[in-house]
Parts: C-alpha cells; structure tokens; sequence
C-alpha cells in the first residue's frame, strides 16, 4: 500500500530540498534552531524569498522590534532576495509592541492569528522565538504550546527560530510541538577555519537525510553542500 | 507559480457554470485550496438555497470561521478584490470538519435536518485530504451518499473541491461531477 | 480476541510489540498488561514505535486507543502518521481510536479529573492496548501536580487489564523521564550516536523489564517511513 503523497513547499535552500523528499510538508511547523552567526535568519529570508518568486504570500514576523529599514539593509547584502518583495510578497511584521508593554500571551497570540486570517500567506517565520521567554509574563512554555497549536490551524508552512544554549543540543521546549527540527551549528577546522553545518533532525512523514552536512554561508546566502560531510 | 488574483479571477468567470449545474468539481492549486473553497462559500451562487453547508475535512472550524468573519462579511475585499461580492448573512454557512468519511457525513446530515429551510447546497472543501484517512472504498461510499441526498432533494448542489494528489481521488471526482472548472494550471 | 498464549518462561502471556527484531529480546513480547516508558530525544522514532505497536494490536484483533497529549488537532498529526506505510486506513477510527488529551490539560490541572477523564474513554473504548504520548507534557502544563498524577495514573492501570506504551522526551539533565520510570514495569530507552562516517544513527536500549529476561545494551535501530526496527545482532 503506498501512502498518498503530501503536497511539499520548496525550501529556497539549495542542496536541502533532496535531503527531504522534495520539500517541506504542506503544511507543517519547522524549528531551525541554532547558536549564533549560524544562519538561522538567513535561512529563514531565503525561504520567504522563494515563496515570493512562487507567487506565495509571505509573512515575517520579528520578534526583535527591528525597524523595517533594518531588515532591508540586513537583506539587500544577499542576492537571493529582492527588497521590492517588502510589503508585498513578504510582509514585515512587528511583535515588538506586545513583548514589552503588557506582554499578555493571549494578545500575541491573537495577534497573530489575524494576521494570517488576512493574510493568508503560505509561508510564515516567526524570527526569532526564544527571546519570548524573558519577555512575557506566565509560563513561556505554555505559550509555546498555544502558539503551535494555533499555528497547526492554518494551512501554511512556519519556520521557527530559535536560539540553542551552550551544552543544548536543541531547545527542548521547542523540539516535541514541531514536526521538523533543523539543527545549524559551527566548529573549527583543524586548520582554524570555522564551518557551518546543517543536520534534519526530524522530520514527521518524510524519509530524510541524517547526519550533518557541510554548509556555505555567503553573499549568495545558505547553501548546503550536497554530500559533504 | 502561483497567482491569486489569476485564480479568483477564472472562478469569478467560472460562475455562471458553478450556478446552472448541481454537481460540479473545482480542481485547485493545493496551496490555494482555502482560497478557493473560502470564495465558493460567499459567492451568490446559492441563491434559493436556505443555507450553505461546509465540509472543511480536516481544515478547523475555529480558522475557516474567522476567515469567513475576515473576508465575507462586507470587510475590505483584499484577498478577492471583488465587491460586488455578497456577503452571506450571518448563520448562512455552517461548518462540518472531520476525517473519516463516514462520520463527516452523519454529522452533516445532522447538520442539514437542523435547517428550517428543507433545501441547502454543499461545500466540500478539501476532497482529496480525505485520502489520508480514509480507504479508496469508504470515499467512494462518500460520495454515493451525497448522490442519494441530491437525488432525494435535500441538498440542491454539490460544489466538490479537491487538488491533485490523489489521482484516484480525482478520478472518482470526475465521475461524480457534471462539470468541472480546473484552475490547477 | 486473539490467542495470547506467548507465553514466557515465566508464565506471562505476552503480546507482539509490533517492532521487528525486538520481541526476541524480551521472551517474546511484552507482558500483558503491563506498562512501558518509552524515552528518546527528537527524532529517535517514539510516535512511530507507538503507533507501530497499536497497528499491529489491530492486525491481532485488539483495540487500540491513543491519547495524544500535544493539543494540536487530530488530524495535523494523522496526516503525517498516514505517511507511515505499516499504517492500515481501515483500522483508524475502529480498531486505533485517537483522544485529544492536550486540550483537555489546557483547563483541567487536577490529577483526578485528567485520569477519570482518560478512564471515561477506556471504559468506553476497551482497549488492550493504551499509549499515552508524549506523557511527558503533562508535566509542563499541571505542574506541582505531576507527581500525584503519575502515581493516580500508577494505580489505575492495574485495573485497565491492558498494555500501556507511554512516549517520554528526554530532557539534557536526565538520561531519561526518572518520574515516570519509577511507575513503568519496562524502561526502553531510544538515543542517538554517530557512525565512524559522521552520520547520525539511533538506538535502542532496554534498560529495565520487570519479570522478564532481556537482551541489554544498545542495538542499532532503524527509523524511516516503513516504520522502526531493532537490527538483531548489531551495535
């Protein structure tokens, strides 16, 4: 009995998309987590830039109340992305405001979701997630949990990102709520040059590459290296 | 490639054909699979029907909901940019969401039978998601019960919704519908 | 019902786990009833060893219920299941029936309520086969009360004559879910390694069965879409 395809999203991340049947499923929630300068924002961008050449709605929601000007800055280093994509293809979005004043979850929640019901995007990334944690009242694991509950109602593909402390292997209250997990990370050559890596560490439905794979980080952006180990 | 406006476009042209026939098939991008069904759901091609009933399969009420609430209650037209759409009246659309076949259709038929108006047109919002729950046999008995509904004139139209993952899925489909309205292309 | 009579050197009956190569590890199956933790990290197979198991409950004519703890709608986590190919359309809804504990936990933080809400449904359903997963959540979303939770839970199994698989994630400060060890009869532990080559493999380990004599150590275990397996043989 062959079990009946899902419909896949292609990530925009050459070399990653046959590492994983195709493409991400469709829907499906993604934790690319990592430490930092490992890519995670990058990767996310480029993700979004490929909806937007699919014709897909994007939406970014940034956790970091950085201005609009910033992020286009931040994008027009890499050639993957178009800054016309801002406002159309791909909608900036700011969280900042709920994070600070009376952090209330359900607010952030609720505002989200109106988002998406407007929006009706096919792609989403919440960049990045973790700082959550020390901005909001009551329980961040709690809201976590409501966020991907909520997020599992749409029938869009998210990217989560989030930040991977020193001695973690992964974010453990991020890592049971979403059905793919990448993992970015980094470490010294012998010859004392740093190389990045990027590893699937689950992935529900989809028979996928295991192991880390070599990754190239640039002004071209995220690229993994087929094959390389 | 996807184009949104391209596709609302084909099916507001498709319209008059949705409205003549009872049995049609809408073939859809899956990624605008929500989209399409979202827009079958307000669009004035169920006048004279009392109420539209729709089987979201495994799409949460509580999102197609506030889509409805969002796009088809007189708000800025964003997504369709059509306003001349109608809007439905409150209460018009009812929402059903389940797996298995089977029990989908027991709790719409329940959903018919509580209508004061005796006669109502059906929404299938996502036929080929079926697939993944159900056996090929217990869709094909899916679809033999809305025949009978429509024979027995309790529903007036059947507007299927389906992407093309399942070719078996769609072939059933097919058989099903008197006419089709692809917008895969 | 079936035949249970796999019976051990101990007089046990056992039933087939479902996962290929690991009922010759534990005298051929696991004890019924009984309960059993099964702990990993991300990815290291758990829900797919769960749902094995259930699956093939219903090939041998048993009832299976699933309670899931995450909250996410039944149907996110069926379609990616429905993927699994030892997953048979037929038997879910009948023979596997799915419960959304998660919502339930959202509101309800007393212990009793949360069990005599999982009993409603056994009463109803009556399985010989339960998992709970992951069970793990609980903890997060009752807090303090956890721990007379886990023993409630401890107690009333005994009275649901079946065999019970609950999912547990390892967290980085323990090898395993040590709470819930201490109410299961069997502890098998999923974790990663890497190869020679750099690449990730996984393991299975049984690290305590009451009652019965098992194979220790870790075994290479296979984790894909046709479903989980302990290599025989091979560490």
């Amino acid at each position: 009995m062959t079990a009946q395809d899902l419909v896949r999203l292609k990530s925009g991340i050459p070399g990653m998309d046959e590492m994983m049947e195709g493409g991400f499923p469709f829907p499906s929630t993604i934790l690319v987590a990592g430490g930092a300068g490992t890519g995670k924002t990058t990767m996310a961008l480029q993700f979004l830039a490929k909806g937007a050449l699919e014709g897909e709605q994007g939406l970014f929601f940034t956790t970091l109340s950085e201005p609009t000007q910033w992020m286009l800055r931040y994008a027009s280093r890499y050639g993957f992305i178009d800054r016309s994509y801002f406002g159309k293809q791909i909608k900036y979005i700011d969280l900042g405001p709920f994070l600070t004043e009376n952090n209330q979850p359900a607010r952030i929640l609720e505002y989200i979701e109106e988002q998406i019901a407007e929006h009706m995007p096919q792609r989403i990334v919440i960049d990045p997630l973790t700082v959550v944690g020390e901005m909001i009242s009551g329980s961040y694991r709690t809201f976590l949990y409501d966020l991907t509950t909520r997020l599992k109602n749409w029938q869009a593909v998210s990217v989560l990102t989030g930040e991977v402390l020193p001695g973690q292997m992964y974010p453990v209250e991020l890592s049971y709520v979403v059905d793919t997990l990448v993992l970015l990370s980094t470490d010294l050559s012998p010859e004392g040059t740093r190389r990045k890596y990027l590893e699937i560490l689950k992935m529900r439905g989809t028979n996928h590459a295991t192991g880390k794979n070599l990754v190239d980080l640039s002004a071209r952006g995220f690229v993994v290296q087929v094959g390389l180990r | 490639m996807l184009n949104v406006q391209n596709v609302v476009m084909k099916l507001r042209l498709a319209l008059p054909t949705i409205t003549e026939a009872r049995k049609v098939l809408v073939t859809a991008p899956p990624m605008l699979i929500n989209h399409v069904s979202l827009y079958l759901v307000c669009a004035p091609i169920h006048a004279g029907a009392g109420k539209v009933l729709f089987l979201s399969v495994d799409r949460p009420n509580q999102s197609m909901a506030r889509l409805l609430d969002r796009h088809c209650n007189g708000g800025p037209q964003v997504l369709f940019g059509n306003p001349e759409m109608d809007p439905p009246r409150t209460g018009d659309v009812s929402c059903v969401t389940g797996l298995f076949a089977p029990k989908l259709m027991v709790d719409a038929l329940g959903q018919l039978s509580d209508s004061p108006e005796t006669r109502s047109s059906m929404v299938v919002g996502n036929l080929s998601a079926l697939g993944f729950y159900n056996s090929n046999d217990r869709i094909k008995e899916f679809l033999r019960r809305i025949d009978e509904k429509l024979r027995e004139q309790v529903v007036t139209r059947v507007v299927l919704v389906t992407d093309r993952t399942s070719g078996y899925i769609l072939s059933l489909a097919r058989e099903f519908a008197e006419k089709e309205v692809d917008l895969s292309g | 019902m079936t035949d249970k009579s796999n019976a051990g050197a101990n007089d046990f009956v056992r039933i087939k786990s479902g996962i290929p190569g690991l009922d010759p590890m534990m005298e051929g199956g696991f004890p019924f009833p009984s309960t059993i933790l099964v702990a990993g990290s991300a990815g290291t197979g758990k829900t797919t060893f769960a749902l094995q198991f259930l699956m093939q409950g219903a090939r041998d004519g048993e009832q299976g219920l699933y309670f899931t703890t995450l909250s996410e709608p039944t149907q996110w986590m069926m379609r990616f299941a429905s993927r699994l190919e030892f997953i048979n359309k037929d038997f879910l809804g009948k023979e596997v029936k799915y419960v959304e504990l998660g919502n339930f936990l959202r509101d309800e933080k007393d212990p009793r309520k949360i069990i005599d809400f999982m009993e409603e449904h056994i009463t109803e359903v009556m399985p010989q086969r339960i998992v709970v997963d992951p069970i793990t959540v609980i903890e997060e979303l009752i807090g303090g009360n956890y721990r007379t939770f886990l023993y409630e839970l401890a107690t009333r199994l005994k009275n649901w004559q079946a065999v019970s698989v609950l999912t547990g994630e390892v967290l980085p400060d323990q090898p395993y879910p040590v709470q819930v060890s201490y109410i299961t009869d069997t502890v098998i532990l999923l974790s990663y390694g890497l190869s020679p080559e750099g690449g990730r493999r996984k393991y299975l380990e049984i690290l305590k069965m009451r009652g019965t004599g098992h194979t220790t150590g870790r075994h290479l275990f296979d984790v894909s879409r046709n479903g989980v397996s302990v290599q025989a043989g091979l560490r």
